[in-house]
């Protein structure tokens, strides 16, 4: 059985795509943490309705939703090698 | 008093139903028609545990107090389950590889497999989660209060009430809890049932917020409206709080210990986490989207004074929703009891693995470990765990007797249980984390947790006194534990998160730079670390030029003599080979490891078969590499490598074999030759002398002396045929024992006269005391043998004061009699043909016997019962004669 | 005749027997035991004639014989090999290693007499 290199230089399309998912999956939960510390800046002096707030709070929230469940379901799909389940 | 009584029939309804759930899940996944069990779905409903009943009824309270603020307890988890690629799904998988059973156990396996980490994880977890039990308890008492007003406080009032609560959910705990005793320490049962009160606890936290908003509240925009209109109207958080508690709450979810049961030691599949990743957010949005409406319409329509944490249930109820209040009542149930019991079962692993099972085996002494089985008393630990966790819940409930300090207590929870998060995170992220660092860490954000927050919060004169809260210890002013060195952040939790947490950090981070690691937790460390890359392909002691005897040799002296023989013979033994000296196959050299590591631990055992194995040093990859093939991770490439691997082991196994029977064959050649060499070698003097005699002219003297030497070649030609006979006849089985009874020291002096000691240079040491053991076997034969051992040393022995050690052992189920002499020993590759006839070792034929000896031993020996082998790695010849206990008939001194 | 025998051999009732025959006709015989040492022995004492077994302790009779006629002054010195084994494989091995004679045991001391008295003669009609 030959070996294949851990790291070749080029990947073949399909898993040059999923290496910049899992880039992106890296990636959300810094969004997420940049989307929620927004509220932060609407302490000074600004008169923040609370529901508007909330809308906004909300809506980033199912937005975040709706991207991971994106690139979880397109990590679901790796190949099964990449995973380990119980015996 | 009407509704009290559908209430509590309701409420047992529920309870009955549970169980059944329970119960059918836990038997279907026995009978493995489990995989619905399994789902996604059931994994990330599992996970709602998170929100417990401080949340379910404290978030509207939380809101109608402090606004917005209360989201953050939902934000801080779901960016951690977005972040899921970085930190979950490495822990799932650590949790997987180690075998990982709660949070304790995995800082301590990554830590060296240190237990007294364990124990500080425990108790933290332990004085963490008490009061948040005790919490549940309450919250389900209040509610029930809620609903019968006094009447509950007249039939043996809310203390009653809690009490029964604490035992219900400790029954069912440890029913569904300690059913079994999985190695993955995994509870379907108890899964699904907490799935389904998760769907419970959802439904009626939405029905109730349908309910507010377009029952009451007229529509989204109106509610709106209301909200905008209300004291809550505006947005009012601090930056430090909104941030303090998201952190906080994010690092609840990685270490309180339910969560840590549910989201790692549960898992059943990676690819669950994948579907939680964004279900489980959704999930905390559903049940956040309600609480402002839900609090703001409270307010409004609730009379001044009313519980706002109580409105999910007083709200419905005062509208006259009989029902909706009803399952909103469930629904606070269900989190509460979730809770409850993933937490019981979660700190009573921890409390029984790491705290009472190290005691009680410890109290055992050694035995307990040699006994074996030791599963029913895990399973007792766990249980009495559990009860012990319930107890101290409903105690602290008591004791504290359910005020408003507990509404507070939730936070504090999650700041004392994330004292763990940076050993937790440095472990798996960082490999130079030390476990020194971990537990400079963790006491120190313990104690500074405790100082700052913990205490504080029971108020002043509980733990301290007003004065010392406010000039601090002694009047020291910068010690004073709600503004540490002078800094008064005025929120005294966000006050102590920042101080608990950082020099938690530092104390872990300086720890570790100045500590050096044990060989075992720079193997734990790199496993943990590179958990990606290792646990696909683990490896294994290649079998390098390892000789069994050397390993025997090392062994001896850590084990043992009987020990490593028995261990060494039986490992020969199941691959099929007779004596003592095993190939080295991987496995066996592991199982030699773990005997070893049992005496000396475990780094050095691997460090002394390294040398053995030829390598210069024992790098890190080596000790990963040994490791990582017991975590049993077998991929299918590497059960390839194995096969490949079984199938070198079986040629060499086959080619050794065959040069045996080459061997054999040309000693069969040999065999004519030989028994041509040893009779014509008599034969020779004879027919010269009876010549010499015969011609005549010879004197009186020499005539007697060739007469004589005659008869001695011809004497010598009879013991010859003699033993060829007796060989023969042995070998054919047809030989008939005189069995009698005799003292094995008897036989022995006769053995040793017999072989001429008296007049040689020889010392034989024996052990009399040991000798004096009454035997029943046939003596004759047996002093034969003896005779045999005895007078090979005095041929062979070589050194320079010869020196036969006899010495006797009881094995057990064998005796056996050792002789052991200072010579130089048979080389290795003779040690498999001595017992074969005519095979003297080397070209070496000074003895002058006709190599039928041995032979002749190993014949005897086995008709009575035994067997006779060659022990390699005594120093000089050893052979052992193993007899069956059966033989003797009395022991020494009675 | 006066002529010197050295008798390479391990077994001492063999080694008495032939000492006495060969003696008896006049040989002045010397003995020795091992394998080990036997060609130094045989170049200390110069023997016109040696009777050598090939099952020596220390060293086989066919070795000793290789040894003596690879060094010049012991090439042509008269060897007698003498066996228990008697089988053709030994005899063929004695040939080729230059034995000058080879006799299995048990043998009759005539013949020994006889083969002693002939290589030493030999050995004169060749000198």
């Amino acid at each position: 059985m030959g070996r294949k290199p851990e790291n070749p230089l080029f990947l073949e399309r399909q898993r040059y795509r999923m290496r910049r998912i899992m880039d992106a999956a890296r990636f959300a939960p810094v969004l997420a943490a940049f989307l929620f510390l927004i509220p932060l800046m609407w302490g000074a002096g600004q008169e923040v309705p609370t529901a508007s707030a909330l809308i906004y709070i909300f809506g980033a929230w199912a937005g975040l939703i709706a991207v991971t469940a994106f690139l979880s379901h397109k990590l679901r799909k790796m190949p099964r090698d990449n995973w380990q389940e119980r015996p | 008093m009407g509704i009290l009584n559908v209430l509590v029939t309701v409420s047992l309804a529920y309870v009955l139903f549970l169980f059944t759930v329970a119960f059918f899940a836990d038997r279907s996944a026995a009978r493995g028609r489990a995989k619905w069990l399994q789902s996604p779905l059931i994994y990330t409903l599992s996970l709602s545990i998170y929100c417990t009943a401080w949340t379910f009824y404290g978030a509207v309270g939380y809101a109608a107090r402090s606004g917005v603020e209360f989201l953050t307890i939902y934000l801080g988890p779901s960016i951690v389950m977005i972040g899921w690629w970085w930190t979950l799904r490495k822990l799932v998988r650590i949790g997987r590889s180690q075998r990982v059973t709660s949070i304790a156990d995995l800082i301590s396996s990554r830590f060296g497999k240190s237990n007294s980490l364990a124990v500080v994880v425990t108790v933290i977890a332990v004085v963490g989660t008490t009061p948040y039990i005790a919490l549940q308890l309450q919250s389900v008492t209040l509610a029930l209060e809620a609903f019968a007003g006094d009447v509950a406080k007249t039939s043996g009032g809310p203390s009653a009430t809690t009490l029964w609560l604490a035992a219900g959910l400790a029954l069912f705990t440890v029913l569904f809890g300690t059913r079994n005793l999985d190695a993955n320490e995994r509870h379907d049962g108890v899964v699904m049932a907490i799935a389904v009160e998760a769907v419970v606890k959802l439904v009626a936290l939405v029905a109730v917020g349908l309910f507010v908003i377009w029952g009451i509240g007229g529509g989204v925009g109106p509610t709106l409206e209301r909200i905008s209109q209300s004291d809550i109207a505006r947005w009012d958080v601090s930056g430090g709080r909104w941030m303090g508690l998201m952190f906080l709450s994010a690092s609840a979810v990685l270490t309180l210990p339910r969560m840590f049961q549910v989201l790692v030691v549960e898992n059943e599949d990676e690819r669950h986490l994948a579907t939680a990743s964004w279900a489980f957010p959704a999930y905390l949005m559903l049940m956040s989207l309600f609480v402002v409406p839900i609090a703001v319409i409270g307010l409004e329509h609730m009379p001044e004074g009313a519980n706002p944490d109580l409105f999910v249930l007083t709200l419905p109820l005062s509208e006259g929703q009989n029902t909706l209040a009803m399952l909103s009542f469930l629904g606070g149930f269900s989190s509460a009891t979730s809770m409850v019991i993933v937490a019981a079962i979660a700190l009573s692993t921890m409390v029984s693995n790491h705290i009472v099972m190290p005691i009680w085996l410890s109290a055992q002494g050694s035995t307990a470990i040699v006994a074996g089985d030791v599963r029913h008393v895990v399973l007792l630990s766990r249980r009495l765990s559990i009860m012990g966790v319930l107890t101290l819940g409903y105690l602290y409930h008591h004791t504290t007797g359910g005020g408003e300090a507990l509404a507070s207590i939730g936070l504090i929870s999650f700041a004392g249980v994330a004292q763990t998060l940076p050993a937790l995170l440095g472990g798996i992220f960082w490999r130079g984390a030390t476990r020194i660092g971990a537990l400079c860490g963790m006491v120190v954000g313990f104690v500074a947790w405790a100082y700052t927050l913990f205490m504080p919060s029971f108020g002043p004169e509980v733990f301290l006194s007003d004065e010392f809260l406010r000039n601090g210890p002694m009047g020291i002013g910068w010690l004073r534990p709600q503004a540490l060195f002078g800094i008064s952040q005025g929120d005294p939790l966000v006050h102590s998160i920042i101080w608990s947490m950082s020099l938690n950090a530092l104390a872990f981070f300086v720890g570790s730079l100045v500590s050096f690691p044990t060989p075992l937790e720079r193997l734990q460390g790199a496993q943990f670390v590179n958990v990606f890359d290792h646990s696909t392909r683990p490896g294994s002691w290649s079998r390098g030029m390892a000789e069994a005897e050397d390993l025997l040799v090392m062994a001896q002296r850590i084990l043992g003599p009987s020990e490593a023989q028995s261990l060494f013979r039986s490992e020969a033994a199941s691959q099929g080979i007779t004596g003592y000296l095993p190939e080295t196959t991987p496995e066996f050299l592991q199982r030699l490891e773990r005997e070893m590591a049992g005496s000396v631990g475990a780094a050095t055992a691997h460090a002394m078969i390294g040398q053995i194995l030829g390598r210069a040093s024992v790098t890190v990859e080596d000790l990963m590499a040994v490791a990582d093939e017991t975590a049993q991770i077998m991929e299918y490439s590497n059960q390839l490598e194995a096969k490949s691997a079984e199938l070198t082991r079986t040629a060499r196994q086959l080619r050794a074999a065959n040069e045996k029977l080459t061997q054999m064959s040309v000693q069969k050649d040999a065999f004519l030759s030989q028994i041509s060499h040893e009779l014509r070698t008599p034969m020779t003097s004879i027919r010269a002398f009876s010549e010499i005699l015969r011609d005549g002219g010879l004197d009186e003297a020499a005539l007697a002396k060739y007469a004589g030497i005659i008869h001695d070649e011809a004497i010598r030609l009879t013991r010859l045929l003699d033993d060829l006979l007796d060989l023969s006849v042995l070998e054919n089985g047809q030989v008939s024992l005189n069995e009698r009874i005799g003292r094995l020291g008897d036989v022995l002096d006769q053995a040793e006269a017999a072989a001429g000691i008296e007049n040689s240079r020889l010392r034989v040491v024996r052990s009399r005391v040991r000798e004096d053991l009454v035997l029943y076997t046939d003596l004759d034969r047996l002093a034969q043998v003896f005779i045999n051992l005895i007078s090979n040393a005095l041929k062979y022995c070589d050194a320079k004061r010869p020196r036969l050690e006899i010495a006797v052992r009881d094995l057990g189920d064998n005796l056996a009699i050792d002789f052991v002499d200072n010579g130089g020993g048979i080389p290795t590759a003779s040690q498999d043909v001595i017992f074969e006839k005519f095979s003297r070792v080397g070209s070496d034929q000074a003895a002058g016997g006709a190599g039928l000896g041995l032979a002749i031993c190993r014949e005897i020996v086995h008709r009575l019962g035994g067997t006779v082998s060659y022990l390699p790695g005594q120093g000089g010849a050893a052979f052992r004669v193993l007899l069956p206990m059966t033989v003797v008939r009395q022991n020494r001194g009675s | 005749m006066g002529k010197r025998v050295l008798l390479i051999e391990d077994e001492p009732n063999i080694i008495e027997a032939i000492s006495f025959i060969l003696s008896r006709d006049g040989w002045e015989v010397d003995t020795h035991a091992n394998g080990t040492d036997a060609v130094d022995k045989v170049n200390r004492r110069q023997p016109d004639l040696v009777i050598l077994d090939v099952m020596l302790p220390g060293r086989s009779g066919f070795d000793i014989l290789k040894e003596l006629r690879a060094n010049a002054p012991t090439a042509g010195l008269p060897v007698l090999m003498l066996t228990a084994r008697g089988q053709t494989k030994d005899r063929e091995t004695a040939q080729a290693l230059g034995a000058s004679r080879f006799m299995t045991k048990p043998f009759s001391n005539a013949e020994v007499l006889e083969s002693v008295r002939a290589l030493a003669a030999g050995v004169q009609a060749q000198g």
